[in-house]
Order: C-alpha cells, then structure tokens, then sequence
C-alpha cells in the first residue's frame, strides 16, 4: 500500500481543548491542519462538567497567591512551582477570552461570571455553566476553529512520529474512514491526545482515551513522567464510573455511608466535601474496605436531595439525567450510589514551560515537538490535580505550545522527510493482520483492566502490584497471539482497537511499574506498605523510559519557588 | 435474559447490498445498546463497525436507528425497549460508511453554513461582556446539543431534500441568535431564511422526539421565522 | 467536500402560502354569502349568476380567486410531494409538471373570466 503525503507547517493531533486551542493559535499564520480519531466535537474534554479555575474573585475576595499555593498544596508538593504560577497568573485571561470566544458561562445577577467552590480550593473560583462546563468549552473551541477555517482530518488516527536526529518532522496517520496510510510532513507537531484512563475498569475516561499520545511518544524515545500518579475521582456513578461532577459537592452534596454518617468529618473536618479528590477516593476506599459501605458493598452516597430540585435542575441537571438514566435513581429524592473511579492521567510527556517536549525529560528539546493537555506533564498538577485546573491547564498549555510554534516556524525550514523508508506503521499494520491466533482482544483489556482496578487502584501495595505485573507480562504474551478477524480497510474498529490495546498494555505496565518503583505515598499515589510522603527520597519526578520490552527509571528535580513542603492536612 | 440485535450490515468492500445480521446477547438490568454492540464485537463478531466512545450522552458518536427511531445507543437501555428483536440501522438520512458507520460530512458541513460562532462587532473590554441570569437562561437548553445527529436523522425534510439545514444547525443558529451578547443576528437570520432553512420545517416534532439531551429544535426552528416574518413584515 | 450556501428569501414562498390560504378563506365567505343567502328569494339560475359574473369588480374578484386559488393548491401539491421526492431529476420533472398545469389552469381559466360577456 502506498501511503499519501501531505505538506504542513504545524500538525496538531488531537482535538480536545488543548489541541484545538493550539490550532487557533497556528491556523491564522501557518498552514496547519489537525488530526482527530474521532471528530472535533467528540473529543473527551466535552466531558468535563463541574467548572474552569480562575481567581477572579467574582463569588468571594480571592487571589493569584491563595490559587497557587491551593494548587502546590493539592499536588502534594509535586507541582513544578515556575509553571504552576504560569498557570495560575494567566487563568483570568484564559477564562475572558473564552467569555469572548462566546461561552455561556453561568452569571450572578450583576452579570459577571458566577463561581463555585470546587474540592481543595479555599475560595470559590470555578467558572462553569450549569454542569456542561467542559461541554461547552469544546464545542466554543470548535466553532471558533471553523471561523478561523481550520482543517481537520477527522477519523485519523496517528500511528507514529517521525524524528530524526532529534528532530520532529511529521506523523504518520492511519485513515480510518477510507483506509490507507497518510504521511504528514511538517515543521511542527504539537500532541494533545488525551490521557491513559482505559487502563481500569471503573474509569470516568471515553473508550477512546487509550493514551495514544504517550505511546508515540515513547516509541520514539521520549520518556514519561510521573506516570504513576492516576487521579481517582471519588463520585464516579457506581458500577459504570461514569462522572459525577464535583460540582455536586461545590453546590453543597454530602457523602454518606451505611451508617447515613457525613464520613468526611473524620478524614477533612476542614474541608468535609471539598477535599481534594485524592484524600475523599482513600477516604471512600477506608469506608468500603472497613465495611460501611452501603449494604457492604463496594459503593457510598453521594446525597444532593437536600439542594431541592429547583437547583439541582438549574446547576446540575446532567448528574440527575445520569443517575437518572444509568442507575435509575432520581436524585431529588434519593442518594445516588457511587464509587472511585479512574478520572485523569497527572503524568505524561515530559515539556518545559513553553510546551516544548523534552528528549531527556530535562532540558534536551525535541525540536519541532510539543505536547500540552492532559497527555503532558509540565508538571503543574504534581501528584493530584485540582478539580478545574485540568479544563485551564489544557487551554493555557495548548495556547503556550501553539504560540511557541509559531516562533519556531519563523525561523524554521522545512527539515527533509527522511528518505529511507520512514517508518514501521505498514509493518505494524500487516503483523497484526497476519495474527491468526486464538486470543480475543477484548477479553485481554477486560482482564487488564480488572486487574489494574484492583491492584493499581486507589490503595497499593507491593503484593497486589507484582501481581499485576505479572498479570501484564501474560496478557501481552497473549496479545501477541491475538486474533485479527477484519482485513478490510474501511472502518476497520478491529485493527485500530488492536493497536490501541497494544497502546493500554504498554503504559499500564509502565504505571505499575512507576508505582512499584516509588516508596513513598504522595497525592493519589499512595502505597499502604509507604504510608508517609518521603520528601528526603521521593520529592523528584520520575520518569520512564522503554527500550523494547525493558523499562528504564531516571528522575528529575520538583522546580521549587516560594513554598517549601510541609504536612498536607485538610 | 437474552435479546436480539438484528443490525443492518453493509461492507463496501465486500457487499452490493446492505443485509441483517442477528446476534444473541446477554442483558442484564441496566445493559445499553452500546453495551451489546461492544458485546457483539468482543465475543461474536470483530468485523462489526460503529462509532463510540464516552459512553455517557456527551459526545454524541453513538446515534443510530433503534427500533427505526434515531437516538444514542449508550442511552438506550435494552430492557427499556420492552423487544426482543431490536434492530439496529445506520441513521437514516445519511450516507452509510460502513455497517452502522455513516458519513457526517454534509451534516456539519450544514453546521458550518450558518456561522456558527460568536461575532463581536463592537470591541471588547479585557472583561466579560455582561450578562443578566435571565439573558443566560434563554441559552441554557440549546447550548447542551452534542451534534450526534439523531434530530436531522428522524426529520423526513432532512431525508428528502438535500439541501435542507436540519434542526441541529438551525438550533446552533437559534443559540447565537438569543444570545445578547452575538451582534450578527441579521447575517445569520438571512442564512436561516434560505428556501432550505426554517422555512422548510414541518413542525412534525420528530426531532424533539429523538434529541437524548430533550432539546426542543422544533421550538428554535419556529422563534427563527417569527423573527425573520417580524422583520420583513 | 460538501459546500453548501444559504441565501436570504426563504420566507416569502412560505408566506404567501399563508396569505393566499386566509385570503382564499376570506373569498370563499364572500363567495358563499353572495351565492346562497343574497339571493331574495329567487331560485340560482344561469342568468342570475351570469349577470353578476360580467360586471369588471367580480371579474378582478373571480381572477384573484384563480390566481389565489392557483398558487396555493399547487404550491401545497408541491410543498406534500416534496417530502417524499429525493431524487433531483424528480424534482425538477415536478415541479416542471405542476408550472405547466398551473399555467394551463390559469390560461383558461382567465380566458374565460376576463373577456365574459352577458
């Protein structure tokens, strides 16, 4: 098969909030397209629901400062400090040009933007509108791409880097819609492709999300950091870990056990629901694995009964239509039964402040290479995000990182395309073809999953995590065996999920791997055998590297400004 | 319990003409139709091709005919369907790709026809442009369309005549419209009253019917004419 | 790539339609109270009729009937058939076929309106 080639300035893949923020950025001044799997519009940024932090000091006085230190606090001082108040001092602006861009965000009756409290803030400062927020952030984005014209190739799913010499020069794409390999030259790629939550089994993650992005990445050498720190949310909808919003808890739900007991009040009587979402998802765990589960089982009460159903309809009228529809719960009058459930990748490709990917994770650029969103880590959320900051983070990294291209393309001529034959994708696509082994695909990820759920969940330990390890060298013996039943270019789901599982298989090892390799518990990586955060040790990133079917482990130093570690306590 | 999915099957490359292809899933309380499509793929048949992905209403991959009605199949649950045979058609309306894959070009193609996207005419200040509750609330029902198709797929306007905007487009166009902040409403009215545009609406209600998130375009789709007739007359 | 254009104008058709079927409404009231209720007593003749049909403000009335009557029934045949037709060859053979039928309706039916005589 012939693969066709196209000619760019700057590549965006991805089509979430950081990507298409980065395609604005570039579309007016370059020639640039975007590369989606799915269409722009579908992107799982639209599933985000409770709100977008800014301290603009609308709902109470507020500050820059109490933001920031709310922000480094919350990562469990595992936040690089530099880019956190990057974060935090552009958010204002990032939240008015949004407003500009034409996002209904909720109004007080003065008419400027409403804001609620949101879990580990000590102001009220999220932005929102109702329980869309992410919604319709997305699909503002959107439109305001088709203003600027932007090209999309929708149904492309990137298969591949090229670098060479340290030098990134285009992807290679596999076109799901009519098949066939296309390879894309440009100057600049920048990645914004989402994190790694299809790794378990209750996960608040789209089918989607298999943090494909890290796997281009580390493909092509580039390590990854910090990617044992998965965010657990603690309101996922039982059995399904389909998102409850925090925005919930911000309008003022409790959560309660068998016992109809407020349990926060033993683990956060500062912040009671509105502790960050690592310290409520192990309190939740501790209630379930003591017993006080509802009925003994595995699940607790989120109850908003008490908001009334004039509000809950105004505010959160998505959660009742959830519970409504998934559980069948109305929850106007009564609790709607939840569970933890895997909601966001802190870790990911390594970048500097300027989203420019780091070859060594330190300061070794990748030139023509960057990433923002939730499949980088700048690292601004550390060891566990803040609700809300995930929504700016992807807007204010992926603008850094268009911006930063721009500059690039300046200066840039377009490096040659590599002559011998430029990549392994045809060869990846035909191995998997000729795969006529026994091995259902699916019943490899349900296994997976179950097994990280349980093992790499909310509580490790070093048992459950050798098991898991060993459970992964098995299943990707199996995956080699796998079965291919589809040969046909059009909309082949089979092949894409097949290599998508390859994907989950890789960077779920490197998770438990990371979470093997730290001793220590920090943010939502807590170790029941490492009880205590080990600042002497541990206060560094780590990054991993894969060379073939090895994994490798350097660190780097957390970048610390103005707040030295101290007890975290809510 | 066990149920049916007839799923109306289409291979390019291999078929002059679309078939039905029955499978038999398991169906517990609670299962959707996405769930048993992802059943079907997993255990009985790889080659079955849809789209999906968040499994939650919200970004909209998933619409299909169900029962001959367009909707989501991560939100249709199969027992609340009350068959035993439930069939399962790519959206009607629409060019098929492949099985229950359909093209969406010309859908957003539509979407795009009606600038859709906010117009500052007048500078902004470096803050919001304000906004009363009661302006903010005119918005808060259009503004939760996920552009999953199913109102355009169940409208026998949009089927027949190719050129018709539909109800997604129109409602985007409807959402910029009311919204106090927009200063284009008289560009995107012109577009709307186009011989194909909300002139051409029935008002059959098929499409609130079929919207998952209970959106009412038929309603837009009427507050755009009476706009476009009390301004011409 | 799907291009597709709007342009302004959509809502005159839709509401002439409106206005013709009111007016035609209106007419037919007038038509029905001066045909059976004005008639004093005297049995509906060819004569009677003839002689109100010659005067020129009914000859302008019948012909706004016609014309009225004209537009509104075809355009509805069209508006009905236009739901069900996808094909663009059909469409155009229809509507082709409903603007000669209208013009046929209309040629005789003003020919015989407008030069009548007692």
């Amino acid at each position: 098969m012939k693969a066709t080639k196209h000619q760019y300035d700057v590549l965006v893949v991805g089509a979430g909030l950081a990507g298409l923020r980065a395609a604005l950025e570039v579309a007016p001044v370059s020639k640039a397209c975007v590369l989606t799997k799915v269409y722009p519009s579908r992107s799982h940024s639209g599933a985000a629901q409770g709100g977008i932090a800014a301290a603009l000091g609308n709902a109470s006085p507020d500050s820059l400062e109490e933001h920031i230190f709310d922000t480094v606090k919350g990562s469990d001082y595992l936040g690089d400090q530099d880019a956190i108040e990057i974060l935090i001092s552009e958010a204002p602006e990032i939240i008015y040009e949004y407003e500009h861009f034409g996002v209904p965000f909720d109004r007080m009756a003065d008419g400027r933007l409403a804001q609620r409290p949101f879990g580990g803030h000590s102001r009220p400062r999220a932005v929102y509108c109702m329980d869309y927020t992410g919604h319709v952030l997305l699909h503002t984005l959107y439109e305001q791409c088709i203003k600027q014209d932007v090209k999309f190739f929708s149904e492309f799913y990137t298969m591949s880097l090229i670098i060479r010499d340290g030098v990134c020069r285009g992807v290679v794409a596999w076109d799901t819609q009519k098949g066939g390999l296309h390879v894309f030259h440009a100057k600049a790629v920048i990645l914004g492709t989402g994190g790694y939550g299809r790794a378990y089994k209750i996960t608040t993650n789209a089918l989607a999300n298999t943090g494909d992005g890290l796997a281009l990445a580390s493909r092509a050498g580039i390590p990854i950091e910090d990617i044992e720190f998965v965010q657990f949310h603690p309101t996922g909808l039982y059995k399904q870990g389909i998102l409850l919003s925090e925005g919930a808890r911000g309008e003022g739900a409790y959560l309660t056990n068998n016992l109809g007991q407020r349990f926060m009040e033993k683990y956060a009587p500062g912040k009671m629901e509105l502790a960050p979402r690592d310290v409520i998802s192990r309190s939740i765990q501790t209630e379930v694995d003591e017993g006080r589960g509802i009925n003994g089982q595995d699940y607790v009460y989120l109850d908003i009964r008490h908001l009334g159903e004039q509000k809950i309809l105004e505010r959160i009228p998505q959660i009742k239509d959830l519970a409504q529809k998934y559980l069948g719960v109305d929850c106007v009058t009564a609790p709607v039964p939840i569970q933890p459930t895997a909601h966001y990748s802190m870790g990911g490709i390594p970048t500097n402040n300027d989203a420019e990917v780091l070859l060594d994770g330190k300061d070794k650029k990748v030139i023509g290479l960057y990433a923002a969103g939730e499949c980088a880590c700048v690292s601004v959320h550390g060891g566990n995000r803040l609700g809300t900051n995930s929504l700016l983070e992807a807007t204010l990294y992926g603008r850094r990182a268009g911006r930063s291209a721009v500059r690039f393309l300046r200066d840039e001529v377009l490096s040659s395309l590599p002559e011998d034959s430029p990549d392994d994708s045809q060869k990846r696509i035909d191995e998997i073809w000729s795969k006529n082994g026994s091995e259902m695909p699916a019943a490899i990820q349900r296994e997976l999953q179950a097994s990280m759920t349980t093992g790499c969940g909310v509580f490790r330990q070093e048992e459950g995590l050798r098991q898991v390890q060993e459970k992964i060298q098995t299943l990707k013996e199996r995956y080699r065996k796998i079965r291919a039943i589809d040969r046909n270019s059009i909309f082949n789901l089979d092949l894409i999920e097949a290599i998508e599982l390859g994907n989950v298989l890789g960077f779920a090892e490197m998770i438990v791997a990371g979470a093997l390799n730290r001793k220590e518990s920090r943010g939502a990586h807590f170790r029941k055998d490492f009880p205590k955060r080990d600042d002497v040790n541990w206060l560094k990133h780590t990054l991993v590297y894969r060379d073939g079917d090895t994994l490798r482990f350097d660190y780097k130093p957390v970048r610390i400004t103005r707040y030295q570690p101290q007890e975290r306590k809510y | 319990m066990k149920a049916i999915l007839r799923i109306k099957r289409f291979d390019p490359e291999k078929d002059r003409k679309a078939y039905n292809q029955d499978y038999e899933i398991d169906v517990q309380e609670g299962t959707t139709i996405l769930d048993g499509l992802i059943q079907v793929r997993g255990e009985l048949d790889g080659t079955l091709a849809f789209r999906r992905s968040c499994r939650s209403a919200i970004c909209g991959s998933c619409s299909m005919m169900i029962n001959r009605m367009a909707g989501l199949a991560c939100y249709t649950q199969i027992q609340e369907l009350r068959s035993k045979v439930i069939t399962l058609e790519p959206l009607r309306g629409y060019q098929v790709i492949r099985d229950l894959v359909v093209d969406m070009e010309p859908f957003f193609a539509k979407l795009k026809a009606v600038m859709p996207y906010m117009v500052h005419k007048t500078p902004t200040s470096d803050r919001e442009v304000p906004q009363s509750q009661e302006e903010h609330r005119l918005l808060s029902e259009a503004i939760t369309c996920i552009l999953c198709g199913s109102c355009s797929a169940s409208c026998p306007r949009y089927w027949h005549d190719e050129n018709y905007l539909g109800p997604a487009a129109i409602l985007k166009a409807y959402r910029f419209v009311v919204d106090s902040r927009d200063e284009a409403e008289e560009e995107r009215l012109a577009i709307v009253n186009d011989p194909s545009g909300v002139f051409r609406c029935r008002k059959i209600f098929n499409c609130v019917e079929a919207c998952p998130k209970k959106i009412n375009p038929t309603e837009a789709i009427t507050a755009l004419s009476r706009k476009i007739l009390s301004n011409k007359f | 790539m799907h291009k597709y254009s709007y342009k302004n104008g959509g809502v005159y058709v839709w509401f002439l339609q409106r206005l013709t079927g009111f007016l035609l409404l209106a007419l037919l009231l007038v038509h029905m109270l001066v045909e059976h209720f004005t008639l004093g007593g005297h049995e509906l003749s060819y004569e009677l009729v003839a002689k109100r049909v010659a005067t020129p403000l009914w000859k302008i009335i019948d012909s706004l009937f016609l014309v009225m009557g004209t537009f509104h029934g075809l355009n509805g045949v069209w508006m009905i058939a236009s739901d069900y037709i996808k094909k663009d060859w059909l469409k155009v053979t229809v509507v082709s076929a409903l603007l000669c039928l209208g013009g046929v309706i209309l040629t005789l039916g003003l020919l015989t309106v407008i030069p009548f005589k007692m």
